[in-house]
């Protein structure tokens, strides 16, 4: 009982003390504690970053919204299925998103009016992630590179002045390469104390390159874009 | 990294739940302690003074809810004199009635100028007691009895209710009196909003303002497509360019039922104009729709209509057009675009069956997993 109240006080303290002092309390603490790490089945994500359909090449979408670039604000949530530790995990997830654009409707004079014509698109998606982490966890190189692929179900409607004029889905491939920067590779006291308090073994800022390419029948709403987010393991 | 769980630091997520807890709490805890305090308080928010036993609740103003009324009256009401009705309780047996009084210090006995001949209040009403102290009595007083609704300025009259023998008497109530001074007068206009411009567009024409103004409670924009001269020409588009939403700013469309700083319109509108409200402090815009417009073109102006509802007068006039447009969709239709062999499509049509793999997939892969999982 009495190493439980020791040990308890040492996480909670070490929340509040500044690095150095934690620092020392790592060398009061047992080793077990050291050693602790809570279970990684999950992975998610937070990004965002800047959207344009490609619209297969036309210029339709250019000519309403070529001033709005979104955003694609999205979250990401994988479950790991296959660990090899301090290496790789394999895993499955879904996505979710929202991105809304704006522009003027155009008059028969070819000027733009004061009325208003949206687009707003909701992706849903499923993925297989690869992600390798062995550069961070074996040589100490802050870097975790990660592929995906999947398939995106893209809600879309557009109005006109508060007309809704059509929607649909937009279905097809998604592809993603991402580059992670490994947080706890700055932090690792404070990297410690969020899987002992909250069960997040790593969190990582990342930059990821997507491509979403539409089917044929699809409305061609893809495009090769670039997110930048903050993910967690845990 | 293998997963060692160690069971005496499991994540202990205690310290944070309370916190969170208490981060929660405490508004909450605040919120219900100022309610508590209002309520009860001489004076406070549940709009009751009391004094020598006597206790006075505003029941109603025009019939209404007064708390819903901010418990304001405005320049219209006070002009149709609506009625104020006040809940009086424990009005003692052995007084014969209760007078009611507005000013300072009517409790005094020089409430009448009797001693001093300088007169500080208004005698409004007397009304006879109850039987009985535990009864309640009602008192209705008319709003324009209350403060001088000729004059535009904002007061807070105190309404006094005195327990006496003789009406309007100079008679010592000693603290058999309530006062009640949470019923306020707002009998100022609001300002008009400034910079009213008009817009144009087919099914939504905006009609933009600037708003510097401060405890309003809607706007209203009227719209008369009678008079209106303008046409929607090419310069439409380039004024809207140019001035951005809402930037149709010629003014050649004239209107013989808008006027610039004229009092507007009332209830009954005249034949030709069309009244719109938009509820909002701070409010900057309204759309008008297509159907608002009779016609091409149409002149607007807008009159802010403040918490008590009193109305501004009207702001400058300007015209809105009613212009064919072009969307992203239709665009798209005019120059080919079709979707799965015709769009709208509401939902996910025979072409995108093909869809359906990904799904099988994923499942097969969890249930894989989940079978892995618990096998170990």
């Amino acid at each position: 009982m009495k190493s439980f109240a020791s040990a308890l006080l040492l996480a909670v303290l070490s929340q509040w003390l500044p690095a150095a002092a934690a620092a020392q309390l790592d060398e009061e603490m047992p080793a077990e504690a050291k050693t602790y790490v809570s279970p990684e089945h999950f992975a998610v994500e937070f990004r965002v970053g800047p959207y344009q359909p490609d619209m297969g090449g036309r210029k339709d979408f250019q000519a309403f919204f070529a001033d709005d670039s979104g955003a694609l604000f999205a979250l990401e949530l994988d479950v790991v299925a296959w660990r090899v530790p301090d290496i790789l995990y394999l895993g499955a997830g879904g996505g979710i998103g929202w991105m809304n654009f704006e522009g003027k409707t155009i008059a028969q004079n070819g000027q733009k009016s004061s009325e208003t014509t949206s687009m707003e698109m909701f992706p849903l998606n499923l993925v297989g992630v690869l992600r390798f982490d062995a550069l961070a966890r074996q040589l100490s190189v802050p870097f975790i590179v990660t592929g995906k692929l999947g398939y995106q179900w893209m809600n879309w409607s557009t109005d006109s002045g508060g007309r809704s004029d059509a929607s649909g889905w937009s279905v097809g491939l998604l592809m993603g390469g991402q580059l992670g920067l490994d947080l706890d590779f700055f932090e690792p006291s404070a990297a410690r104390s969020m899987d002992e308090e909250w069960g997040i073994n790593h969190s990582f800022l990342f930059f990821e390159l997507m491509k979403f390419v539409p089917s044929k029948a699809s409305l061609p709403i893809g495009d090769l874009t670039w997110t930048v987010g903050l993910g967690f393991m845990f | 990294m293998d997963s060692k769980p160690f069971p005496i630091l499991a994540p202990r997520r205690t310290p944070w739940v309370a916190l969170c807890t208490l981060l929660v709490a405490a508004p909450l805890a605040a919120t219900a302690l100022a309610q508590f305090t209002g309520g009860t308080g001489v004076g406070g928010t549940g709009g009751t003074t009391a004094a020598g036993g006597l206790v006075v609740t505003l029941l109603t103003i025009d019939g209404k809810d007064p708390g819903a009324m901010k418990e304001l009256v405005g320049s219209a009401q006070c002009d149709n004199a609506v009625p104020v009705v006040f809940e009086l309780r424990g009005v003692p047996s052995d007084r014969e009635s209760i007078d009611v009084y507005t000013g300072d210090n009517c409790n005094s006995t020089d409430r009448n100028g009797s001693t001093t001949s300088a007169v500080r209040c208004k005698f409004i009403t007397n009304v006879a007691s109850p039987t009985s102290s535990a009864q309640a009595l009602e008192i209705k007083i008319s709003a324009a009895e209350l403060v001088n609704c000729d004059t535009a300025s904002e007061s807070t009259p105190t309404i006094w209710f005195l327990a006496v023998d003789v009406t309007e008497s100079a008679e010592d109530v000693g603290t058999r009196y309530a006062k009640y001074n949470k019923l306020a007068f707002d009998l100022r206009a609001p300002e008009p909003p400034s910079k009213v411009k008009g817009g144009s567009g087919e099914n939504q024409i905006p009609v933009t303002w600037t708003n510097k103004l401060s405890k309003i409670e809607k706007f209203i924009v009227y719209v008369d497509s009678g008079s209106g001269s303008g046409s929607a020409d090419a310069s439409i588009g380039a004024a809207d360019a140019g001035a951005g939403r809402g930037g149709a700013t010629r003014s050649e469309c004239g209107s013989g039922l808008l006027r610039e700083g004229a009092t507007a319109p009332g209830e009954n509108l005249p034949s030709g104009l069309v009244k719109r409200s938009y509820s909002g402090a701070t409010l900057t815009s309204g759309d008008l729709s297509g159907d608002d417009i009779d016609g091409k073109s149409a002149a607007v102006a807008v009159v802010a209509v403040d918490e008590a509802g009193n109305q501004s007068v009207l702001s400058n006039v300007a015209c809105v057009f009613v212009v064919p447009t072009e969307g992203f969709w239709d665009r798209y239709q005019a120059n080919g675009g079709t979707v799965d062999g015709g769009c709208p499509c509401a939902a996910l049509g025979p072409a995108h069956a093909e869809s359906a793999w990904p799904i099988a997939l994923v499942l097969g892969f969890i249930s894989v997993s989940a079978r892995r999982r618990r096998s170990r």
